[in-house]
């Protein structure tokens, strides 16, 4: 069965998506170490597929935040032998998450409450 | 026919030619073109079709590598830099430090032949804190900025350990390196001069380094106004030490 919501949301403006990917992998990270691929189609998959990175950006933001010291890779390997780059949170990581979480929900509740007012 | 490791090996040609580097970051993305294409395939595609979606996914190398850029030349050439002189000088300082206090400890007693190496300890001092301040400005991580505050504190207490030597009463040098007779003050003054002086870019360099200051990136009026206040602190401290005399 599908989800049917209330309205058509379009795709999510590319501005917005650079804006959350740091936030997002954070978050995700906060749940336990992942790898590049999981955390594309975890995003995908919560978003309903509104919200598409071009999967390949997601490295260059990844290293990014590693050489910002938030978060840190290893290497590893899936249970089938793959070869995988896992990626886990650190403790300015987990500062800039809620930094981040803080500012996000800000912006929702202005945005929230002025809609509210706008159809009272 | 279309093979998919001779695609693979254009596909990672294609990306060398845009200037994305091996192993990393393109080993980390084959990894990501593999399991995309294995997802393809599982849900019904054929191999070219699979690769196909993988590689338009993944996207342009040219607009990859201009986003690995943004992430890697600039920050890292200045960051390395940064770091290279920041722990450079903050080594250096902490050499001399103890240097200092090992084998050159006749800072109450005024020799002349002293006063050069004085004079160059409060310069290195100065360096040594510019160059804590720039690696506290450039590391991000946990490690480092703790080894800079412990490089900072160090120098304080190299300073604290040159008030005591200094208000200690002349005869007794009170210190357990400081050996022989007691000190002769040949020009007291002039200790005391260069004594507040490196003290005084000692908290200059604490104030700098502060955990507010360092975490925000920036001064602030506060930071201002506490630098002030040190300031006052060490010119009333020398006003006491020369007025004594």
């Amino acid at each position: 069965m599908h989800i049917v919501s209330m309205y058509r949301v379009p795709m999510i403006r590319k501005e917005l998506v650079a804006a959350s990917a740091e936030p997002l992998i954070l978050t995700l990270l906060a749940r336990g170490e992942s790898y590049g691929y999981a955390i594309i189609q975890e995003v995908k998959a919560r978003s309903g597929g509104k919200l598409q990175w071009t999967d390949g950006m997601l490295y260059p933001v990844l290293h990014r935040m590693e050489h910002r010291g938030l978060i840190k890779s290893r290497w590893g390997e899936s249970e089938t032998g793959r070869k995988r780059k896992y990626y886990s949170l650190k403790e300015d990581g987990k500062a800039a998450m809620a930094k981040h979480h803080e500012q996000w929900s800000l912006v929702h509740s202005v945005l929230a409450g002025l809609r509210k007012e706008q159809y009272v | 026919m279309f093979d998919l490791e001779q695609a693979i090996a254009e596909w990672r040609e294609q990306m060398l030619a845009a200037g994305i580097k091996t192993p990393v970051p393109l080993e980390e993305l084959e990894i990501h073109l593999g399991e995309e294409i294995e997802r393809q395939m599982k849900a019904g595609g054929d191999e070219a079709e699979a690769f196909k979606i993988a590689v338009q996914q993944i996207g342009h190398g040219k607009a990859l590598k201009s986003e690995f850029n943004k992430a890697d030349s600039n920050r890292m050439m200045t960051w390395t830099v940064m770091l290279i002189i920041g722990w450079l000088a903050a080594g250096f300082t902490l050499l001399y430090g103890l240097f200092r206090l090992s084998f050159d400890w006749d800072f109450i007693s005024f020799h002349p032949q002293l006063d050069g190496a004085t004079m160059l300890g409060v310069f290195l001092i100065l360096v040594g804190q510019a160059g804590i301040w720039f690696l506290a400005k450039a590391s991000r991580d946990r490690a480092s900025r703790i080894v800079s505050l412990l490089a900072c504190l160090s120098l304080i207490g190299f300073a604290v350990v040159n008030y005591g030597a200094m208000r200690h009463p002349p005869g007794n040098s009170g210190f357990f390196w400081a050996q022989g007779s007691g000190p002769t003050l040949v020009s007291r003054r002039h200790n005391v001069t260069v004594l507040c002086a490196g003290h005084f870019l000692d908290l200059v360099g604490a104030t700098v380094c502060s955990p507010e200051t360092r975490f925000n990136n920036t001064l602030k009026p506060g930071d201002l106004r506490k630098l002030m206040e040190n300031a006052a602190d060490a010119l009333s401290l020398f006003r006491v030490a020369w007025r004594k005399e």
